[in-house]
């Protein structure tokens, strides 16, 4: 190999020098990204999409319950005698 | 003995008027009024006060005779409203001309969880001394409302 070009040999061919038996495997193979679902992909969005809205969600969430707190509370009070069938 | 939640944290609201028909006829001795925001204690106090000599016989300080309520609505993680109050009942037993007056007293405190509107009964059937004179007791009723903050 001195002096020459440095030649890697196609997957393909085999050390012997074999040409592919067909055509179709002359064509390099390039790993293929994994195809996923359509379906899983958009489960995962919406799981995604619901923490979101969970974790964005909760301040405006308290917010509108502090707001609306009940704030003044008037009590009646009631003190009465009586005997109210008590033993004594 | 009246079917009165009392002393208990879980008390659920009673309706009054069973408990006004076991009584008979009753007195009124007062109807206030109190209002207060959430959080913040009201107090109410109906009696008068009545001058003792003090322990150090340096003079003498005030003591407060008849009922003092102090009310503190709270607000539950649950939406719900809590009351802890603190009732107390006092008395002068004697009141003889010449002798330190003596007083028997009743301190009631607890809490209950009551929904706009309904009554809460407090009986302060204690065997006190002046419970059995005068074969008479005193009931305490609150009934809360809360209003929303005006914006």
């Amino acid at each position: 190999m001195a002096g020459g070009r440095l030649m890697t040999l196609p997957n393909h061919l085999s050390e012997a020098g074999e040409a592919p038996s067909s055509p179709a495997s002359a064509v390099p193979a390039v790993p293929s990204p994994r195809k996923r679902s359509r379906w899983s992909i958009s489960l995962g969005g919406i799981l995604i999409f619901a923490a979101g809205m969970m974790v964005g969600f909760a301040p405006m969430r308290a917010w509108l319950f502090f707001r609306d707190e009940p704030f003044m509370v008037q009590t009646e009070l009631m003190i009465f005698e009586g005997r109210c069938g008590s033993a004594r | 003995m009246l079917n009165a939640a009392q002393s208990d944290s879980e008390a659920k609201p009673v309706d009054l008027k069973p408990i006004l028909s076991k009584c008979g006829k009753v007195t009124v001795l007062s109807e206030p009024t109190v209002m207060t925001l959430v959080g913040q204690t009201a107090e109410f106090r109906s009696g008068g006060e009545r001058f003792l000599p003090a322990a150090d016989r340096s003079g003498e300080s005030p003591r407060f005779f008849g009922i003092a309520a102090s009310i503190t609505p709270k607000l539950r993680p649950s939406g719900k409203m809590e009351f802890v109050y603190e009732i107390q009942n006092s008395s002068i037993v004697n009141d003889d001309a010449g002798e330190p007056a003596q007083f028997d007293e009743t301190v009631i405190e607890s809490s209950a969880i009551l929904e706009t509107g309904e009554w809460h009964v407090v009986d302060m059937n204690q065997p006190t001394q002046a419970n059995v004179r005068h074969g008479r007791v005193r009931i305490l009723a609150l009934r809360p409302y809360w209003m929303m903050r005006h914006r």
